[in-house]
């Protein structure tokens, strides 16, 4: 899963272990989307995304000449944000103070079916949601999954399995819908 | 034959399963009809496109990491004072009666790189189980309470501000010892550490819920 992280250059890197706020910064562009949209998708609120987003990075600002160095450093930040998304769910004020399902994530223009599909995940259960995006769509396996959760692998793998049941569920409520009703909808979420 | 999604998903996903199961359920044409429709959903998640951060992050990221890290030793010692200023009102505590939360007391002098490891047990990973439920129970308790009011005394404000920033600093610190599968021991010193701030937590709310009734 290793080939779908942004390319970082060397140099950047280098640069940015010594503390050079400027390399620093083009990392930030480089990887800022895939860290947010990562923690959108997760927590379902905009508002919890960006603060992922900046401990992600003031993390990364922080701890960066402890990164080795000999693995790809796109997999090391969103390890990092991963973790923060998790303390996020964990955290029981702050999902009373930003109901998750409140306030769902603007998802990008695209065909009627993402659409659907962003809804859908948006409507589901913190943590299944969770365990769907980090099986199906970040790569993990039920026992790093279970690992970083203080769970099991067994938990996960019937999270998953829930998640879908419950995703076949909603998307077929979707079909019932026009496109425009969907587009509209959206709309006034964002 | 009653199919269960964790199995189709299993073979979706090429994990071991039962050779005998996986053999029935892809000749089954159900099935197997399902299984391409959650590997379309598993294709699709993987296609949604990335959503773009907003303007202004990158400067407050800026200046958040310029500023030196909060110490939380004296953050701690004035939640612990706060929570013992409360202490008689949580002795009429009518839940604390019923269930009293065992771990429960000032964290002051419980900073993380000091953490106490138990010796190596054989019941570690039943007590493990059983914090983590008391975790989940007082998380439920805390919700329950409902949402911290706008108007409270500033130390009772502070306090709780305070334990919450420290259940974050340990959240932070299992979330890391989980994923490195870092020692039994200390995972569980901090889910046990979890534990009391969320106790402590859980007593000044409850106070300052009470006194907010009168």
């Amino acid at each position: 899963m290793t080939g779908r992280f942004p390319k970082a250059e060397p140099e950047w890197l280098e640069r940015a272990r010594r503390g050079d706020m400027h390399a620093h910064a083009r990392l930030y562009e480089t990887f800022a989307p895939m860290v947010y949209t990562l923690a959108c998708r997760m927590l379902a609120s905009r508002s919890e995304a960006e603060d992922v987003l900046q401990e992600t990075f003031v993390e990364v600002i922080r701890n960066m000449r402890t990164w080795r160095g000999d693995g790809e450093f796109g997999v090391w930040l969103r390890r990092i944000a991963v973790n923060k998304c998790l303390m996020h769910l964990r955290s029981c004020w702050v999902s009373r103070q930003a109901p998750l399902d409140g306030e769902p994530p603007a998802p990008a223009r695209h065909a009627a079916s993402g659409l659907a599909l962003e809804r859908a995940l948006a409507a589901l259960p913190a943590k299944a949601r969770a365990v769907v995006l980090l099986h199906d769509v970040e790569g993990y396996t039920h026992q790093e999954i279970g690992r970083l959760m203080g769970r099991t692998a067994s938990f996960s793998k019937s999270q998953l399995a829930r998640a879908h049941d419950r995703l076949r569920e909603l998307l077929q409520d979707e079909t019932t819908k026009t496109e425009a009703e969907l587009c509209e909808s959206v709309l006034k979420t964002c | 034959m009653r199919v269960r999604t964790e199995d189709l998903l299993s073979v979706r996903d090429s994990e071991p399963i039962d050779p005998l199961l996986r053999e029935r359920l892809t000749a089954d044409p159900d099935s197997a009809r399902e299984i391409e429709r959650l590997a379309r959903v598993r294709d699709d998640l993987r296609r949604l496109p990335p959503i773009e951060p907003p303007h202004g992050v990158w400067e407050r990221i800026a200046a958040q990491a310029a500023r030196p890290r909060a110490r939380m030793r004296p953050a701690l010692a004035a939640a612990a004072a706060a929570v013992a200023a409360v202490a008689g009102l949580l002795l009429a505590a009518p839940w604390r009666a019923g269930d009293p939360p065992e771990t429960a007391g000032p964290p002051e002098n419980r900073v993380l790189p000091a953490l106490p490891l138990e010796p190596e047990a054989p019941d570690l990973e039943t007590d493990y189980a059983r914090l983590v439920a008391e975790s989940a129970r007082l998380e439920l308790m805390l919700a329950e309470l409902g949402h911290t009011p706008q108007l409270m005394n500033a130390g009772t404000a502070g306090t709780i501000a305070e334990l919450e920033d420290y259940i974050v600093l340990v959240d932070e610190q299992l979330s890391y010892a989980e994923a490195r599968d870092a020692d039994p021991r200390y995972r569980h010193a901090l889910w046990r550490e979890r534990v009391d701030a969320m106790s402590a937590l859980l007593h000044v709310r409850y106070a300052q819920a009470r006194t907010q009734t009168y």
